[in-house]
């Protein structure tokens, strides 16, 4: 059913037909933004990503063979439009020291439910575009390792360890933010 | 960690399924795509055709130089035709280079307003 789907999309683009990517731009909007933003942490930079991102499919529509899913291509798309994108802007990201920070089994039952995604968020700009990226895509459980490995162009292996790293990273963030609250209240 | 890892999965899912794109994002990315199927649909930028239509010019421009001086009655010396084809032979070969090229861009126009009606984008 796909791979018609996909064929008669083909078929209507060679004849010129634009209208027929509209519905999967609709489809596939929200996910690719929202990944988008996830990268890049700016709602006009997330933008920009997604529209580069299907223009990107739109030309390279012919190439798709449907090997993997629909998605899974346009993530991928997305994944390495975010990066070079951030490289051309030169956004920076500062490298957070974890070392020192103990191991804590329990952040979460640290802060208050409503505080959390607060937290998450403040911790999340601490990340560097790919951990994030890899972080959310492992989390949302709509991929495989597979899947993510072709989406980030790294081996199965290496996004585990990359999965892994980010996760410890992130909770070490986590731990130094709640220790820095804690400080500044005390 | 994997209570913790319950929390992170919920909170992550919850925050990426209610991210959505601008509202106008749809009609934005149309426009461009619209932008890009009008820019393939150009077909100026062949090259085999612009190449053939560049050889055609220089031919018979360079035809003109290599025949030489035309004979007081034309190419049509000893043949027993009209005056009117002679003095025909006789514009044409004094004006050939100008009649090739705008032969050859009247001929290309009449090609690329073809492929442009082919190509034709709907949207």
């Amino acid at each position: 059913m796909e791979k018609e789907r996909l064929e008669h999309i083909k078929k209507r683009l060679r004849e010129g037909d634009s209208s027929c990517f509209t519905p999967l731009v609709n489809e596939y909007k929200d996910m690719v933004y929202a990944l988008a933003l996830k990268m890049c942490q700016s709602a006009e930079d997330a933008e920009e990503v997604a529209q580069d991102t299907f223009v990107k499919a739109y030309k390279g529509f012919g190439r798709f063979k449907g090997d993997s899913k629909l998605s899974t291509w346009l993530y991928q798309i997305a994944y390495f439009t975010a990066i070079n994108h951030l490289r051309k802007k030169k956004v920076e990201t500062t490298d957070v020291d974890i070392s020192h920070v103990p191991q804590d089994d329990s952040v979460w039952s640290q802060i208050q439910e409503q505080d959390r995604k607060a937290y998450l968020d403040r911790a999340f700009e601490l990340l560097k575009p790919e951990e994030r990226a890899v972080i959310n895509l492992f989390y949302l459980e709509e991929h495989s390792m597979d899947e993510i490995s072709k989406i980030t162009g790294l081996s199965v292996s290496n996004v585990k360890v990359k999965v892994h790293r980010s996760r410890k990273k992130l909770y070490g963030i986590l731990q130094l933010l709640l220790k820095n609250e804690i400080n500044s209240l005390l | 960690m994997e209570k913790d890892d319950k929390v992170l999965k919920d909170l992550l899912k919850k925050d990426f399924n209610e991210l959505k794109a601008p509202i106008d994002f749809t009609d934005k990315l149309m426009n461009q795509l619209e932008n890009v199927a009008a820019k393939k649909a150009q077909p100026l930028v062949s090259f085999p055709i612009r190449l053939l239509f560049i050889l055609l010019g220089i031919g018979f421009m360079s035809s003109v130089f290599f025949v030489g001086e035309v004979p007081a009655n034309g190419w049509a010396e000893g043949l027993p035709i009209s005056e009117w084809t002679d003095k025909t032979f006789l514009f044409l070969s004094e004006n050939s280079e100008i009649l090739a090229l705008v032969g050859s861009i009247a001929v290309y126009l009449i090609i690329d307003g073809f492929r442009t009606q082919r190509k034709k984008v709907r949207i």
